[in-house]
């Protein structure tokens, strides 16, 4: 029960914190200027080099990937910025349930990355006739919800390193776009080398971002059952990785009085 | 002018030591002309790699000249140095102009890493380029980034949300100049906008001059981009002053 109340005050305060500083004007920029001109670029490069006939391929995919705005930036700027704002004494001070504060950051940036990829479907059907009546909507639900709680899991890993990195952004925005070329948002995975398509499936996104295309397809559950499958667990791994990391970090500061685990 | 050069070399010292502009300068053209590569190079007419290369190293002089401009604005807002840089003697404009002056500079680079990405990774290179018309339009966008990042910088100490805003949009200027495709395919209201921008004019020009069906009309373009260059430049020294006024008028510098 107290990890269940560690979890929600987190995610309030959470919430709170990102709209404390971030003015309306900022935030609608982020939610709405940053992805809807992104998918615009990237479909109208994609359709230049390919043809008319992709823009839908195009479409899906980059209204998939802006939820990683959220999963990676947001969720990496909580975990980063207790270091900047110089609370991350406080933080790693407090007897809170780690796992429950580490969930509850990211559990805000679940729903507005959710809220992102509807608005960027809702940009795609408008601009580039993307129709979805025919789609299989409750598994794309779920294979949106998926890909969002998978890139927060990506996004705690790195934004555990923010504790011994000051400057994550740098490592963040690199892997943000580096998801452009690697998940096959805009062309195939296996149109990469060997290696990169190795490092393309043990990212989040890659097969949920397969699943969805299917789901938009109209496919049923059982078609895509293995990709999710296999999304879940690279998120999962994902988020065991940034948890345990956290904790190796908190302890090598508390043993070495380092304040800011550094 | 000894202002400004003492800005643009406390500018290059601070982007040498700041991890986030070797993102600008490296890491992100880079990822871009990789990206365009990938969809270009098995297109059936290979002379739009060039769009691939160029555009790849155009996304990098953007990004540096103007977000990390206002990036570099936003850092002194945080550090609490901004009030000093508007209170001191020298005005903000040329301090600016050092600043931005710098990240073009440093921004330039990017083409070299872009044309060396798409040489060693893909084995392309530029098609043949005509020297004179490329030349001229090359050192023509830079000096129209220029002026677009000087027109734009005064926004940044007026608003903290100016960089998000800025960040946001970035992918709009793409489109609006043509960095990776032509913008004869855009709808002709948005055709309107990207001609009242400079960078829109030289970067036709420098496509042309690699061999892309997009005209000849060096002459008109290089003309259009340099009174466009000019008007920027007189709004931007306006700007700076009443940026500069309202500041010291509302007092809400650093929480603007």
């Amino acid at each position: 029960m107290t990890q269940l109340r560690v979890f929600v005050s987190s995610s309030i305060l959470q919430y709170r914190a990102m709209f404390n500083w971030a003015t309306p004007l900022g935030y609608l920029a982020y939610k709405l200027l940053l992805p809807v001109c992104q998918l615009i670029f990237l479909v109208q490069l994609g359709t230049f080099a390919t043809g008319r006939s992709n823009v839908l391929y195009f479409a899906v995919g980059n209204a998939l990937q802006v939820t990683a705005i959220n999963g990676i930036f947001g969720v990496v700027s909580t975990v980063g910025n207790e270091r900047q704002y110089g609370t991350l004494p406080l933080l790693l001070g407090s007897p809170a349930n780690r796992l429950a504060t580490f969930l509850g950051r990211a559990a805000v940036h679940v729903a507005d990355g959710i809220s992102s990829v509807i608005i960027a479907f809702a940009v795609a059907a408008l601009l580039y006739g993307l129709d979805v009546s025919r789609s299989n909507l409750p598994l794309l639900a779920g294979c949106v919800l998926l890909i969002s709680v998978t890139t927060c899991g990506l996004g705690l890993m790195l934004g555990s390193l923010s504790l011994i990195m000051r400057d994550i952004f740098t490592i963040a925005n690199t892997v943000y776009y580096l998801l452009l070329i690697l998940c096959g948002i805009n062309f195939a995975v296996n149109r990469l080398p060997g290696w990169a398509q190795v490092i393309s499936y043990s990212l989040p996104m890659t097969r949920g971002v397969a699943a969805a295309r299917q789901a938009v397809a109209g496919a049923p559950l059982r078609d895509v059952l293995g990709l999710l499958a296999g999304e879940a667990a690279v998120g999962a791994i994902y988020v065991a990785i940034g948890y345990a990391l956290f904790r190796w970090l908190e302890n090598r500061a508390r043993l070495g009085g380092l304040q800011e685990a550094l | 002018m000894r202002a400004a050069l003492r800005a643009a070399e406390m500018q290059l010292k601070l982007q040498v030591i700041n991890p986030f502009a070797y993102l600008g300068v490296a890491i992100y053209p880079l990822i871009m002309t990789v990206l365009a590569l990938f969809l270009l190079a098995p297109s059936s007419q290979p002379g739009r790699i060039a769009y691939a290369i160029l555009g790849g190293g155009l996304t990098g002089l953007w990004g540096t000249t103007y977000v990390d401009a206002g990036n570099g604005l936003n850092t002194e807002r945080w550090m609490g140095t901004l009030e000093q840089l508007m209170g001191c003697p020298t005005p903000l404009s040329v301090i600016m102009l050092g600043k931005v002056a710098t990240n073009v500079l440093l921004g330039v680079g990017a083409f070299g890493l872009s044309i060396g990405v798409a040489f060693i990774g893909f084995h392309r290179v530029l098609p043949p380029v005509d020297g004179g018309p490329f030349a001229v339009s090359f050192l023509l966008t830079i000096v129209a980034f220029f002026a677009v990042g000087m027109a734009l910088a005064p926004i940044f100490p007026l608003a903290r949300w100016s960089f998000t805003i800025a960040n946001g949009a970035e992918a709009l200027i793409y489109i609006l100049c043509g960095f990776m495709f032509p913008t004869t395919g855009l709808p002709s209201w948005v055709q309107a906008i990207s001609s009242l921008l400079p960078p829109t004019w030289t970067i036709r020009a420098l496509y042309a001059a690699t061999g892309q069906p997009v005209g000849r009309d060096y002459g008109q373009w290089w003309l259009t981009a340099t009174l466009l260059i000019v008007v920027y430049v007189a709004i931007a020294f306006a700007f700076f002053r009443f940026a500069e006024a309202r500041a010291r008028v509302s007092g809400q510098l650093a929480r603007a």
